[in-house]
């Protein structure tokens, strides 16, 4: 079962299909960032033991007005994992060839 | 002693002792054995203070169990089984005793109540680890070895010079916390000690330049001992340092900025845990319950996935013989089950739901969030590198991309059943988190599962997805070597060479000579004892086993017959003498 699951993933004809599917993914988390704003839930969801968490602390488990900026904004983790990745391949990249990279004998 | 207390620590040491002598299935059964019951025995272990020993007018305790110390045997012994399940199939008795050594000295070294135990233990695990680098009979583990031994030995110095000036500023070698107030010199050189193995940078060039030479099975002992008991040692003693949570993320973000352009799969591994030990370190310094609890709660997930991933790529290394990207490739049909390990590491590293990272690593980023913003978003820059490198590039370049006509079988069973228990843990961990929580030193007030955290990470690391898909072709490994700060020493070495020819040469006969005249005559002497005793007590049979074994450790060890290793073992003597008369005449 491992092996007709990792086949179909590595098969270059579904390529496609599992791209069109993690693009959905994307959108319905950003939607669910959106709806976790606009309804605010703040209570821990139906897991288990999420019952005991404490009750006069937020979930972050500090007082709700000391809250990051980038919480308030809706998918700003979407962005700053998008840009966060982006800049780092093209910066470490950057740097890489323009010093840090040196022939495999370079020691030798 | 009030009740009888086993140090899970000589389980080990004296068992490793057997290993030579034992054959066929019931070595492999001892092998596994001391393990399970040195994880029994740190399971039904009550705290308390245990082992204490006068020595030399000096208070040595060698059982300080907490919950603390405790939570880190657990772990210890769990991933000690791990790996001698995975490491099997081992012929090299010599592999065995000392990744048995190395074991039983981190163990001794997490229940030491004072410093010169815990120095003791320390140094037993740096000199019982090389020999895993050593093992794997390269001209480039050699070196790489050495290099491990020095820069080991130097920091063994610091913090051996940290532990006496501390002693004669407070007159005790009691270990245990330091107050950040008041630091003087000899806090700064224990905790140069510390860092060093902790592989904190500048100092941190010895982990990824020596952990990828070390043999496929020796590298998963490596990543879990040394760093790991270094960061219980900076728990211990320096946990509320702020210099510590500003020095972690940005080792978090050094770490993971070299992992993007490495190409060796287990290089890349290496530099990822100078990555992930920023965060640790970053939780001993901001030093506030829950960060002190994530820290913790961290090392103990990480131990076990990062052990995966080493394990996983080790799969790979031995059945392809290769361990790097450019070179890899298309596995995905002959290795789909090591596939399935390694990504379920490569996704607990990273922290998503239902898995190890998501209760672990969480718990330090949200302590840093209440802590200082830009910790926080340091450590969140270091989650999309980790993700980004570790749970994208490794497998996508060694499991899909191009086809490198490479066809190798699946990994053999005991490979594959010591990937299985350790996944199965990163999920029960993702799952049933109270299981570690109540564990942890202090009571957790945080709860994992909540919306707004699973919309976070899944956000931050989708969308770092979305950035590998589109930069694809930029991330192409590149047969590359990066140069890091053993420049210094690696480079710098030529101008030290200089000096050890000319000068120094001069000493290196009377050295050689004292060596020659002490050492080997009580090797001589003491191997000449061992003999008759064998001889007359033991059948021959016994006896052949013991010779082949130590025969084929003396081909290892012949490697480190040069002048540089009696050196070190001369001053490690002068520092002992010196100790001692401290002792005697103060």
């Amino acid at each position: 079962m491992i092996k007709k699951a990792v086949d179909y993933i590595g098969n270059p004809e579904n390529s496609g299909k599992l791209r069109r599917f993690f693009y959905i993914t994307l959108i319905v988390i950003v939607l669910l960032d959106i709806g976790e704003h606009l309804f605010h839930t703040e209570h821990p969801v139906d897991l288990p033991q999420g019952e005991h968490a404490s009750a006069n602390l937020s979930h972050k488990g500090h007082a709700a007005d000391e809250e990051f900026i980038g919480e308030e904004i809706w998918g700003f983790w979407s962005v700053y994992g998008f840009i966060g990745c982006i800049i780092m391949i093209i910066v470490c990249k950057g740097v890489g060839h323009a010093w840090l990279m040196k022939k495999e004998n370079y020691y030798d | 002693m009030t009740n009888l207390w086993i140090n899970p620590a000589f389980l080990f040491i004296l068992g490793s002792f057997l290993i030579p002598i034992l054959k066929g299935r019931v070595k492999h059964t001892f092998l596994l054995l001391v393990p399970a019951v040195a994880f029994l025995d740190v399971v039904l272990m009550s705290q308390g203070t245990y082992g204490a020993v006068q020595f030399l007018g000096m208070d040595l305790i060698f059982g300080k169990v907490d919950r603390l110390s405790l939570v880190f045997a657990h772990v210890f012994t769990l991933m000690a089984f791990i790996g001698v399940l995975y490491s099997l199939h081992v012929k090299d008795d010599g592999q065995h005793v000392a990744a048995y050594l190395y074991m039983g000295s981190s163990l001794g070294a997490i229940f030491a109540g004072d410093y010169v135990t815990l120095f003791l233990f320390w140094e037993i695990m740096a000199f019982s680890s090389v020999f895993l680098i050593w093992y794997r009979r390269t001209q480039k583990a050699v070196n790489a070895g050495f290099r491990y031994l020095l820069v080991h030995i130097v920091g063994g110095l610091f913090l051996f010079a940290g532990i006496l000036l501390r002693h004669g500023e407070v007159g005790s070698f009691a270990f245990g916390a330091i107050s950040p107030e008041g630091v003087t010199l000899a806090t700064y050189l224990i905790m140069i000690g510390f860092c060093l193995n902790a592989a904190v940078p500048p100092i941190h060039a010895w982990l990824p330049d020596a952990y990828p030479e070390a043999t496929v099975t020796g590298t998963i002992f490596l990543s879990v001992f040394t760093t790991k008991v270094a960061l219980y040692a900076l728990i211990r003693a320096f946990a509320g340092f702020e210099i510590l949570a500003i020095i972690g993320p940005i080792m978090a973000v050094y770490g993971v900025c070299y992992a993007v352009i490495e190409n060796d799969a287990r290089r890349i591994l290496a530099y990822h845990m100078v990555s992930q030990l920023g965060y640790m370190v970053c939780g001993v310094g901001m030093g506030t319950e829950m960060a002190i609890n994530g820290a913790i709660a961290h090392a103990y997930a990480y131990i076990i996935y990062k052990g995966l991933l080493f394990m996983g790529t080790g799969a790979v290394l031995e059945m392809t013989g290769k361990s790097k990207l450019n070179e890899l490739g298309g596995l995905y049909k002959y290795m789909p089950i090591t596939l399935l390990f390694t990504v379920t590491g490569g996704i607990s590293i990273s922290g998503f739901p239902l898995t190890s990272g998501f209760i672990g690593k969480s718990m330090t980023v949200e302590a840093a969030e209440s802590y200082k913003i830009f910790i926080f978003l340091m450590l969140m820059i270091a989650s999309i590198g980790t993700f980004l490198s570790v749970g994208l590039k490794l497998p996508y370049y060694i499991w899909f991309n191009k086809d490198s006509g490479i066809k190798p079988k699946e990994a053999p069973l005991n490979m594959k059943l010591a990937m299985g228990i350790a996944a199965f843990i990163c999920y029960f961990l993702g799952v049933y988190p109270k299981f570690l929580f109540d564990m942890l030193p202090y009571p957790v007030h945080w709860e994992p599962y909540t919306i707004s955290h699973f919309a976070e990470v899944m956000q931050l690391l989708l969308f770092t997805g979305l950035g590998f898909l589109l930069l694809l072709k930029k991330l192409t490994p590149e047969p590359t070597l990066n140069l890091d700060v053993d420049w210094f020493y690696r480079k710098g070495s030529k101008v030290f060479m200089w000096v050890a020819n000319k000068p120094i040469a001069i000493y290196e006969e009377y050295l050689g000579e004292i060596y020659n005249k002490w050492f080997t005559n009580f090797t001589l002497r003491f191997s000449n004892f061992l003999w008759r005793i064998f001889d007359v007590k033991i059948i021959d049979g016994i006896v052949n086993d013991i010779a082949g074994f130590w025969k084929d450790l003396g081909g290892v060890a012949r490697l480190s017959q040069t002048g540089l290793v009696r050196n070190y073992a001369f001053f490690m003597l002068l520092g002992g003498i010196l100790f001692i008369t401290y002792y005697l005449f103060k």
